[in-house]
């Protein structure tokens, strides 16, 4: 009993390295194989090192960044479009009661469970007829059906926490509907805002099944090319597209991170 | 032999009528050129299918002075708050102030500004950015912001709170920090729903009476909601007493204890005696017999009979049977420091008595007791079922 506040210090500090490695063993293959120029059975590590695959990832003539670019416009286009649409929606969720919101809510989540590639091959056939299939604005409207139940999901439960008396206390002291919506809306859901941007963005970065099929492998994206190279066997080019592709992913967790924790951190945070 | 009670409510109505915290005569109060618009609610009703939240109110709020809408929850208090400030429409009716409709003035141009039962003090604003929001809206320039907000602060005793966060506040604190966010704009009409029932006992005198001071410096027309008669009857003007979304009675505070219009508005400031009789004249025949009034006014047929349990006197049943007297015994026999409460069964119909506590003392349970209505304390209501709604004004 002397010493309870070490054997907890030194536990918690256990604790984080052992996260740690659990978490960023499974990278270690991806850093070695990025990093080398051969590697063949059986040696442990690779026999020659070099930066062949970075060159690769950045050099213009590829299409290496044409697809980072196009995930990462589509990827923003769908976060901010997502947040447009899911936001009166659930507001509605969140602060009415009305009948059949039952039955909407359940309509609303159906694309969890039903997969949205069910979906998108019947959506297909009329992408095609109006001129969306193969195009950025078809793929950008695809991703909303897996991207919108969450978004709806996260920003109908802080509504539903959210208390309408302050948009009325802004009124009576002379706001009108865009000031209460920037002055007092806007900044009591913003961390809600936020996890839902990360979770929308994140959700739209990682589709594969959705682009490739609208798209029609006109437009690519980072996920399109990495299964075409993983499908290759270049393993170099593979492990460093991979990481690539994981990076927005940790920043965006170091970073919701901070606002999923502790209500009242976020508010006082902003 | 006037009780504790009703000696709070004379003082606590000199103290309103009287003088301010300074010491001056508060009639100085329409000096200020703002703040002074009268109100009047015509027919105003609020219907959510078919059920009214507010049914035809009609009510003058006169100009520079306290009205209390007091009523139990749900009676349609808050609802006609809001309607008065503009966050509710309502279905049929006209709100006027100073004669003019405001019904189509959208809330943030109306100033009625209300102040919310918890003070919705915005969580990510500083104290200071808070009082100063009002004014940024109304697009004053920084300087004549900062000393508003720091001159409004210290009228609400929190100057040198600027800078901090409403997390960081009691709630007695934060509860004037919405009082000082909301007086800062000036508005026409000051709305207060609730403002005192978040707040501990002591922390509510502090607050009455800063209520009271801001309302005597602005001569500000000040509404509140409130479900507590005592708050009502300590803190306004006037009363306005809500049953059920319908206007019962409005007058002066006194006007509810002495002349009551109904069954109800007698037993929601504590009436508990009542005997139904028939009135011919000055007199009214009851089950217990007939009791004297002091004057014949009032057209005869069917009445209920009722005194305020600190009204009727004790006696001793051995003493002359007075006229105005019944015998009965008593019950149940309650010691509560400054009086005594007495519950009295005569002729199988209950009374209370409230009597001093020395007077109180004489008489145990199971002993008999006379008790005597003095006329000029007995007080004439509609004969019960009471769903007539009477309006009665004794003021002016």
């Amino acid at each position: 009993m002397a010493y309870p506040k070490r054997i907890t210090r030194l536990a918690k500090q256990a604790g984080v390295i052992a996260l740690t490695v659990v978490l960023l063993l499974p990278l270690a293959p991806l850093m070695i194989w990025a990093f080398s120029r051969r590697w063949l059975y059986p040696a442990a590590l690779p026999t020659e090192w070099g930066l062949r695959a970075w060159r690769y990832l950045l050099d213009p003539n590829t299409r290496v960044l044409a697809a980072f670019a196009n995930s990462l416009s589509v990827a923003l286009v769908v976060t901010g479009l997502s947040i447009l649409i899911a936001l009166p929606a659930a507001r509605v969720l969140g602060l009415e009661h009305f009948r059949g919101k039952a039955l909407v809510e359940f309509l609303i989540l159906a694309p969890t469970v039903v997969p949205a590639f069910a979906a998108a091959m019947g959506i297909q056939v009329l992408f095609i007829r109006y001129g969306l299939a193969d195009t950025r604005l078809g793929v950008i409207l695809v991703h909303l059906i897996p991207v919108l139940p969450y978004v709806i999901l996260i920003l109908a439960g802080i509504f539903a926490n959210y208390n309408v008396d302050y948009e009325h206390q802004a009124r009576v002291l002379g706001a009108g509907s865009w000031t209460v919506f920037w002055r007092v809306t806007l900044p009591l859901i913003l961390p809600g805002i936020i996890v839902a941007a990360l979770f929308a963005f994140l959700i739209s970065w990682s589709q594969y099944l959705l682009t490739l099929l609208i798209g029609g492998g006109r437009v690519i994206t980072l996920p399109v090319l990495l299964l075409a190279f993983a499908n290759s066997g270049d393993y170099a080019i593979t492990a460093a597209l991979s990481l690539v592709f994981m990076a927005p992913a940790v920043v965006a967790l170091l970073f919701s991170a901070r606002y999923l924790t502790g209500s009242h951190t976020t508010l006082r945070g902003i | 032999m006037n009780t504790a009670l009703l000696n709070r409510i004379a003082t606590g109505a000199a103290t309103r009528q009287g003088w301010n915290t300074i010491g001056t005569l508060t009639d100085g109060r329409q000096a200020s050129g703002r703040g002074t618009t009268r109100v009047s609610l015509a027919g105003l009703s609020k219907q959510y299918r078919e059920r009214y939240a507010v049914r035809d109110l009609t009510l003058d709020l006169p100009a520079g002075k306290i009205t209390a809408l007091l009523g139990p929850s749900g009676c349609g208090k808050t609802t006609t708050l809001k309607m008065i400030a503009g966050l509710i429409t309502p279905t049929a009716g006209d709100i006027t102030f100073d004669g003019a409709s405001v019904v189509r003035v959208p809330a943030e141009r109306r100033g009625a500004v209300m102040v919310f039962q918890n003070h919705l003090l915005f969580p990510y604003l500083t104290v200071a950015e808070n009082v100063a929001f009002g004014l940024k809206l109304r697009g004053e320039d920084r300087a004549t912001i900062q000393r508003k907000v720091s001159e409004m602060l210290a009228r609400v005793r929190l100057a040198g709170f600027e800078d901090r966060w409403p997390w960081q506040l009691s709630g007695g604190q934060a509860q004037r920090v919405a009082l000082a966010r909301v007086l800062v704009v000036e508005p026409c009409v000051l709305l207060l729903d609730e403002p005192l029932s978040n707040l501990d006992a002591h922390l509510r005198d502090e607050m009455r009476e800063l209520i009271l001071d801001l309302q005597r410096q602005s001569g500000i027309t000040t509404v509140f909601v409130t479900h507590d008669q005592e708050e009502a009857v300590l803190l306004a003007d006037r009363v306005a007493l809500m049953l059920d979304g319908v206007l019962q009675q409005v007058g002066e505070p006194r006007a509810f204890y002495e002349r009551p219009a109904s069954v109800a508005v007698a037993r929601f400031f504590g009436g508990v005696n009542f005997l139904p009789g028939t009135r011919a004249g000055s007199v009214v025949e009851t089950v217990l017999g007939s009791f004297r009034l002091p004057s014949a006014t009032q057209p005869d047929g069917p009445v209920t009979l009722t005194i305020r349990p600190e009204n009727i006197r004790l006696c001793a049943s051995g003493e002359a049977l007075d006229e105005n007297s019944i015998v009965g015994t008593v019950t149940r026999r309650a010691y509560a420091g400054t009086h005594t409460r007495l519950k009295v069964v005569a002729g199988g119909r209950p009374f209370e008595v409230i009597a001093d506590a020395t007077e109180g003392s004489r008489f145990g349970e199971g002993d008999p007791v006379c008790l005597h209505f003095p006329p000029e304390r007995l007080w004439l209501l509609p004969a019960e079922p009471v769903r007539a709604v009477e309006k009665v004004s004794h003021e002016g």
